[in-house]
């Protein structure tokens, strides 16, 4: 910190006699030193010393001023704020070539943007203003100088007032089909003063689907807009959707996720293990009227009914759109029909034979037996 | 061989064992001095052992641009409670490391300024008590002004520890902080206003007690308080009251009253107090027992007992004086005289601040300081355990120094066991010696002999392991082990009658 040596003697102003001889201390706010504080260091920080003698007396005190000043901190807070909305703190703090607070009744103007400037003074080395925002969102830029040093520039961003943006949902046209993803979009999102959303507020989309059913899809904002994604894996259907941005929720649409038809019977074939009593069944591909396979990892039930014996159910699912089960029926039992549903619906398929893998045959070395209902 | 020579065959190998044991002894007292040492080194520094807000708030000055919650006023006093801690701890140190957790910008450069030069010149600042009032705060919380009233105590020691002055004062700062990234810090000191704390004027009230330094026979020293049983204590006030006692001299051990089972304990002391009260007894409580040190981080904590203390004690209307601390001259070696001194006269000071009308002393070891602090002290105490000749005089010379204060002699006694001059020591000859002794203290305001009761088990955390200290100490009761008087117990009661 450069010192203004030059100004050390305007610094100080004795109040009571009784300056500090050799053998006396002088008391200060961190401690004590013995003699006369150095003037050019610690005999310069402003405030009390107490001038103590050497049987512990109070001998005298002696205030010191602090100087002019030359450096100003600034504090502009809150950083943002919503246009037309709640109050902006813009302090100084002034401090004098040592450090010290500025005397009480510094000058501190106060600048924004190019042209408005307003005075103020100091008090325990704080000037404060307090302004309400204008209702146009921009980037204003403040600074202050206290006894006519200023301080670096700082900015405070006027924002849209988030609590006044009304989110709208573009209506949705064509209606989304399951195992693919429903893209929704907000309407361009103002506040009351016509101020563009900025990015990064969160917002969330509910896609509700009768009562207390509901995907929640958390979004935020991006170019003053909302966008939610959901992928319909799994789900068909009707529903209500809505977009939440802060206190306030958009008006319900309508959108609809429709379920695919399958495209043909899905095969069955079969491998025999009549040593063991089990086949190791495939069924697929599993085709949709969109061209494509199912989804991997979606749903499968079977139902399966031997000629002889109990039926047996259970649930897998697709790989590479094909389902693949190791299931306890002797490919004796064949030919077997079996109830496959899935999402597309339910459908039965005649499995005949089963190609039968000699006794001795190893087991394949992905065999699980599965718990059979 | 003669028998004379095997006799002394065998009296060298028994001294070649006294003289191994002793050397053993001596070895583990040492280690385990170093270690407390080492414990003491290391608490110096550990800034979080007292995870605490040292700070009264009170109600801000005007309108703040943001009220201070609770919540706030516990960061931001914890912040300060550590800086001022932490400082005391740089400027005994001069180990600055830890200055910048706390101080920042102006602040910490004068921090550190102030901690080289209290290096340099050994003077010392010391925060005891903390009271804030918020007088600026940010709307964003990023700035806060405060106007602190800090009970400081500065003194200044010369190059052989010597104390050279020594001042109380209750500073009026102002103190700019900033919340910055990893919390609070003081960014701007400045003192505004500053004015001492002048020492009340003596108590004078004449004293006269006869009476016995007390713990249980089954719990001495660190088992007393945890195992304090109202019942017991009854029996050995009746004992007590047998003796002619009027007095009965208590310890409150620092770990018992001042850490997390200081309530229990004060609600144990308050049935003590109320019990000896009912006999007529008054009591003598001896603060600080077993202290661990006299660090400067550690006197805002001290200060909060000693209030808590007081607190209760101010209730009780038989406290004949308190005893601020155990023989604390025993202490000027290890942690320093100035250092041990400001500690005593700074608490005293709170002591008096909380509750005035209790007179208070220190217990000094030995008569030939016992003239220490007699400007503060409302009772001049001290111990003798030196000599019989002279005892007489030694009370004259300190009567002499004490501005007509009362003079008291907390511990005097004779332990029934013996092995150098006194050999063999016995119940008989230690009547003898306790006789001789408070014939010799006639004159005294107070006499309190050291103990009521023999131990069987000696507490090592206040004498020691070594095997002739523990024996000793054991056997210095007017009762034996069993509940029976010992002789000594009727020379006291024949000398309290008087």
């Amino acid at each position: 910190m450069i010192r203004k040596i030059s100004a050390i003697a305007t610094a100080f102003v004795w109040m009571v006699a009784g300056t500090a001889q050799a053998q006396d201390f002088v008391a200060d706010a961190f401690g004590m030193v013995q003699g006369t504080p150095d003037p050019h260091g610690r005999g310069a920080w402003a405030g009390l010393q107490v001038v103590i003698d050497d049987t512990g007396q109070t001998i005298g005190t002696q205030l010191v001023r602090p100087e002019l000043s030359e450096t100003t901190l600034l504090f502009s807070g809150p950083k943002s704020i919503a246009a037309g909305k709640g109050t902006l703190q813009v302090v100084a703090l002034g401090l004098d070539g040592f450090g010290n607070l500025v005397n009480d009744g510094t000058s501190a103007v106060f600048y924004f943007l190019d042209d408005l400037k307003l005075p103020l003074r100091t008090v325990n080395g704080i000037a404060e203003l307090k302004l309400a925002p204008d209702t146009v969102a921009t980037r204003i830029p403040v600074s202050v100088a206290v006894g006519g040093v200023s301080s670096v520039l700082g900015f405070y961003d006027v924002m849209a007032d988030v609590d006044t943006l009304s989110p709208t949902i573009r209506p949705v046209t064509e209606p989304f089909r399951i195992n693919r993803q429903a893209v929704v979009q907000s309407g361009q999102l103002e506040d009351q003063y016509g101020n563009l959303a900025p990015d990064g507020i969160y917002a969330s989309y509910r896609f509700e689907q009768g009562q207390n059913k509901w995907t929640i899809v958390p979004s935020q904002t991006v170019s003053q807009q909302v966008k939610g994604t959901l992928i319909t894996r799994e789900i068909a259907g009707d529903f209500d959707v809505d977009l939440v941005l802060g206190n306030r929720v958009s008006p319900q649409i309508p959108v609809v996720v429709e379920r695919p038809n399958y495209d043909g019977l899905p095969g069955a074939r079969a491998i025999g293990y009549p040593d063991i009593g089990a086949i190791d069944l495939v069924l697929g591909p599993f085709k949709t009227t969109d061209n494509s396979l199912l989804a991997d990892g979606t749903q499968v039930s079977l139902e399966i009914a031997p000629a002889t014996g109990p039926s047996y159910t259970l649930s897998s699912w697709t790989v590479d759109g094909f389902l693949r089960e190791f299931v306890p029926i002797s490919p004796a039992a064949l030919p077997i029909q079996i109830k496959v549903s899935t999402l597309m619906g339910n459908v039965d398929v005649d499995l005949t034979q089963a190609t039968v893998v000699a006794p001795q045959a190893d087991v394949p070395e992905d065999f699980e037996p599965r718990s059979i209902k | 061989m003669t028998r004379s020579i095997k006799a002394l065959i065998f009296l060298s190998v028994l001294a070649l064992i006294s003289l191994i044991l002793s050397g053993a002894a001596a070895l583990f007292d040492l280690a385990t001095r170093r270690s407390i040492e080492y414990n003491y080194f290391s608490d110096a520094f550990d800034l979080t052992v007292e995870d605490s807000s040292y700070v009264n708030w009170l109600p801000a000055a005007g309108p703040l641009d943001r009220p201070l919650s609770e919540w706030e006023e516990d960061k931001v006093g914890l912040a300060l409670s550590e800086a001022w801690r932490g400082f005391g701890a740089a400027s005994a140190t001069g180990i600055t490391t830890y200055l910048p957790d706390s101080f920042s910008g102006i602040a910490l450069e004068r921090a550190r300024k102030a901690v080289e030069q209290a290096q340099v010149e050994r003077t010392r600042m010391v925060v005891v008590e903390m009271t804030a009032r918020p007088i600026f705060y940010h709307a964003d919380g990023s700035l806060l002004q405060l106007e602190l009233i800090l009970k400081t105590a500065r003194f200044a020691f010369g190059p052989d520890g010597e104390p050279l002055i020594y001042g109380l004062r209750n500073d009026t700062t102002l103190t700019t902080m900033l919340n910055e990234p990893f919390g609070w810090r003081i960014y701007s000191h400045e003192l505004r206003q500053s004015e001492e704390v002048l020492p009340p004027d003596p108590i004078v009230r004449p004293f006269r007690g006869r009476g016995l330094n007390y713990y249980p026979s089954e719990t001495p020293w660190t088992a007393f308080w945890p195992n304090f049983d109202p019942d017991i204590f009854d029996k050995d006030v009746a004992r007590m009251v047998s003796l002619k006692a009027d007095s009965v001299r208590i310890f409150l051990p620092e770990a018992d009253f001042c850490k997390e089972t200081g309530a229990e304990n004060l609600a144990k002391l308050d049935l003590l107090l109320e019990a000896a009260d009912g006999a007529g007894l008054t009591v003598v409580p001896t603060l600080f027992d077993l202290k661990s040190g006299y660090d400067a981080p550690n006197w805002m904590a001290d200060a909060v007992c000693l209030e808590l203390i007081f607190g209760h004690l101010a209730r009780h209307s038989n406290i004949a004086f308190v005893d601020l601390k155990n023989e604390p001259d025993l202490d000027f070696d290890h942690y320093g005289r100035a250092n041990v001194l400001a500690w005593l006269r700074t608490m005293a000071a709170i002591a008096k601040q909380s509750a005035p009308e209790i007179a208070l002393s220190v217990g000094w070891s030995t008569p030939s300081v016992a003239a220490n602090l007699a400007e503060v002290v409302d009772v001049i105490s001290y111990h003798d355990y030196k000599d019989i000749g002279g005892i007489g005089a030694r009370l004259g010379a300190v009567k002499a120094t004490t501005g007509g204060r009362p003079v008291v002699v907390t511990e005097i006694g004779a332990s029934s066991w013996g092995v150098a001059l006194g050999f063999p020591g016995s119940p008989e000859k230690q009547a003898e010696l306790l006789g001789q002794r408070l014939k010799g203290l006639a004159d005294a305001d107070g006499l309190y002999v050291w103990t009521l009761h023999d131990f069987s088990n000696v507490d090592p955390a206040a004498v020691g392991r070594r095997p002739w200290i523990v024996a000793k100490q054991a056997a210095f009761g007017l009762y034996d082990v069993n509940g029976d008087e010992k002789p000594a117990a009727g020379v006291f009661r024949e000398a309290a009658a008087e």
